[in-house]
């Protein structure tokens, strides 16, 4: 499973996905760049200084049609890749400047380990714990998940906290 | 409003096998754009029709991207049992990389890039006592490593490939930075 021919950034990789990781970030900020909705794509370091993400900042009023008091919110990403035959980990963290914020993660919970790999987490603020539910992606591509984050599910979430006559 | 008022209820975060999920993906980017993004984001080589079917083109109009994409020397062509597949070219990304690196940034600042990516690597050998990413990656197979420790591991050793890779987009960089910024050097108007 682990031959000697494990190359930087790409896994078992024995004729050339070396550097996988940074083309993902650049395909999922030219796709962020064509969502109507996005004002600014960056790249910024995580918390710890470490690592980096990509960070979205959407307009709202585009997003759901002005349904959010909230002129602008942000969308935090991150993807890590895993040799072949095994998931990669990601994220896709909504926050809101109410304090809301909610996420769709393939990552293990730290010390949870009943809570799926594939699954949603949100909390009201960043005082509350968070609450988790485990999904079923459609997707497979990095790209492909960016879309679907952002065009279905993010805004199904959103309308179902702003809007309680919205019928699912 | 109350926290529990405020959370989305699990009706809103299950969605179904909806057909309409990515319509806003094929009305905003091309076909072509939409291959390449897949394309380049490969975990292996794949052939067109997996790639039509994840990118809403046809098998036809995504062999045709895939071959002119070939043609441009941006992805490379391989037969694996039998099928023709795609993945992207190692030697165009690389220079691509180096050559953005060069164009974004001074040499100093492509200095402290690859100064700051050898720090990260040297602290992930002392926490996790292991030499290369290849080696926590066996850590995590160990059999007294939990599933999410091991998890853990695969994600440190992602990021451990992405320092080294920096480190070695970085060192090319530096090497051929000279003569790289000669050639994007505005020419000056020397009568101005």
């Amino acid at each position: 499973m682990y031959p000697d021919d494990l190359l930087a950034d790409g896994g078992s990789d024995p004729i050339g996905l070396s550097g996988r990781r940074s083309r993902i970030f650049e395909q999922l900020r030219i796709n962020l760049n064509h969502h109507p909705a996005t004002e600014t794509v960056a790249v910024r370091p995580t918390r710890d200084q470490k690592d980096r993400k990509l960070v979205a900042h959407f307009d709202t009023q585009i997003l759901v049609d002005g349904l959010v008091d909230a002129a602008e919110a942000k969308l935090e990403i991150n993807w890590w890749t895993h040799p072949a035959g095994i998931d990669d980990q990601f994220k896709f963290h909504y926050i809101e400047p109410s304090g809301y914020d909610c996420g769709w993660h393939r990552q293990p919970h730290p010390e949870e380990s009943n809570i799926p790999f594939d699954h949603f987490q949100q909390r009201a603020s960043p005082e509350s714990d968070y609450q988790y539910q485990g999904v079923d992606f459609l997707e497979d591509t990095p790209v492909g998940l960016l879309w679907e984050v952002t065009q279905t599910r993010l805004p199904r979430i959103i309308r179902a906290r702003y809007d309680p006559e919205t019928e699912f | 409003m109350a926290d529990d008022e405020s959370l989305a209820p699990p009706e809103a975060i299950e969605i179904g096998d909806e057909g309409e999920h990515t319509d806003e993906w094929t009305e905003e980017m091309p076909g072509v754009d939409r291959v390449i993004s897949v394309a380049l984001t490969l975990e292996q080589p794949r052939t067109a029709d997996w790639i039509a079917e994840q990118t809403e083109v046809s098998p036809t109009t995504a062999r045709s991207h895939l071959e002119r994409l070939v043609d441009l020397h941006i992805l490379s062509a391989v037969e694996q049992r039998g099928a023709k597949t795609y993945y992207p070219d190692a030697a165009y990304q690389r220079f691509k990389e180096v050559s953005q690196l060069i164009e974004e940034h001074t040499r100093s600042e492509i200095e402290t890039i690859a100064v700051t990516a050898k720090e990260d690597i040297e602290e992930l050998r002392e926490t996790y006592g292991v030499e290369s990413a290849d080696e926590l990656r066996k850590l995590a197979t160990a059999e007294d490593t939990s599933s999410t420790e091991a998890r853990e591991c695969f994600k440190k050793a992602s990021e451990w490939d992405s320092h080294s890779h920096m480190v070695s987009i970085a060192e090319e960089a530096l090497e051929r930075y000279e003569k790289f910024s000669e050639h994007y050097q505005p020419s000056v108007d020397s009568a101005a």
